[in-house]
């Protein structure tokens, strides 16, 4: 059982068709971004998953279950910020246990354990509004990754943090989330949907393509480009690159050489 | 692309700029809608 399907699905706001018959498949355990642009419909798909707007026509199941029956399992964490900035991290982690019907000790429990597992234990009893941007976002992830949840979407969840901050937050991600847990990862920038196993590329409502990362390039014919540029330029030159095997078009510049290669990475030697 | 520079100082060639330029998914979007990120939105 795949732990998202969706078929033919589509979705009008009047007029205005956001999703064209899109159809996925995401796998349990599976890491997807699903990256396009403002516009392209990737967070009203991501809504309709997580049970917050309905579609028009089409269907949706996650593990087999229409997503109203499914809430459970679905952790959103939509872009904009919604955790309490007047209440403490501690605070919040609690009142969105008690939310989700946990008792007052398991959810203080929960609190504690999240506070630890995302690295906020320290900051637990600061108020929220004096926190960074990586810290809130991070906290607004383990509200939304208590136990029992199976898929986590996160939509556009590092905009606004420095490149150090992405890195970090995706590393959190991986080390916190059950191996058996789906991310859906709603994304325009493609250094975040790098970091996933597959990704969806999604424009006017449609999925235009979709593959691992480096295997979506590769199919489109875009390759690495390595510049060689020398003090001097010979005939040897061409000779020695040509020897390490990553003369798949080697093109000769005013300055120096280009080398177009499928896999850089054989320039490694 | 150490292996590039080590070869090439073996023979006695001084390299300036050896760079790798990889080609992105933005790269990618470009190539199938024309559009990018930005231009799409």
């Amino acid at each position: 059982m795949n732990a998202i399907d969706v078929e033919k699905l589509t979705k009008r706001f009047g007029d205005k068709e956001v999703l064209s018959g899109l159809s996925l498949h995401i796998a349990q355990g599976e890491f997807y971004a699903l990256m396009g642009p403002n516009g392209s419909g990737k967070t009203t798909l991501a809504s309709i998953i997580a049970s917050i707007r309905k579609p028009s026509s089409g269907g949706v199941l996650v593990y087999g279950q229409p997503p109203k029956e499914a809430k459970k399992l679905i952790g959103y964490v939509p872009q904009e910020n919604f955790s309490a900035p007047k209440l403490t991290a501690r605070e919040n982690l609690n009142y969105f246990a008690r939310l989700l019907d946990h008792s007052a000790s398991e959810a203080k429990k929960l609190a504690n354990d999240m506070l630890e597992k995302i690295g906020l234990a320290g900051d637990a009893d600061k108020r929220v509004v004096k926190f960074s941007g990586g810290m809130r976002k991070r906290l607004e992830v383990a509200t939304a990754l208590f136990p029992g949840v199976r898929v986590l979407i996160l939509d556009e969840p590092t905009t606004g943090l420095d490149p150090a901050a992405r890195r970090n937050f995706f590393s959190l991600i991986t080390a916190i989330k059950d191996k058996k847990t789906t991310i859906l990862l709603i994304t325009h920038l493609g250094s975040d949907a790098e970091l996933a196993s597959r990704v969806g590329l999604i424009d006017s409502g449609k999925i235009i393509a979709e593959d691992e990362p480096e295997a979506l390039k590769r199919a489109h014919g875009l390759e690495d480009v390595i510049t060689v540029e020398t003090q001097v330029k010979s005939d040897k030159i061409i000779g020695i690159l040509r020897k390490l095997s990553i003369d798949e078009r080697l093109l000769e510049t005013e300055e120096g050489y280009r080398i177009y290669s499928r896999d850089g990475g054989k320039a490694r030697g | 692309m150490a292996e590039v520079a080590r070869r090439l100082d073996r023979a006695g060639f001084k390299v300036t700029r050896l760079e790798m330029t990889r080609p992105s998914l933005e790269d990618v979007f470009f190539k199938l809608t024309e559009k990018t990120m930005l231009e799409a939105e």
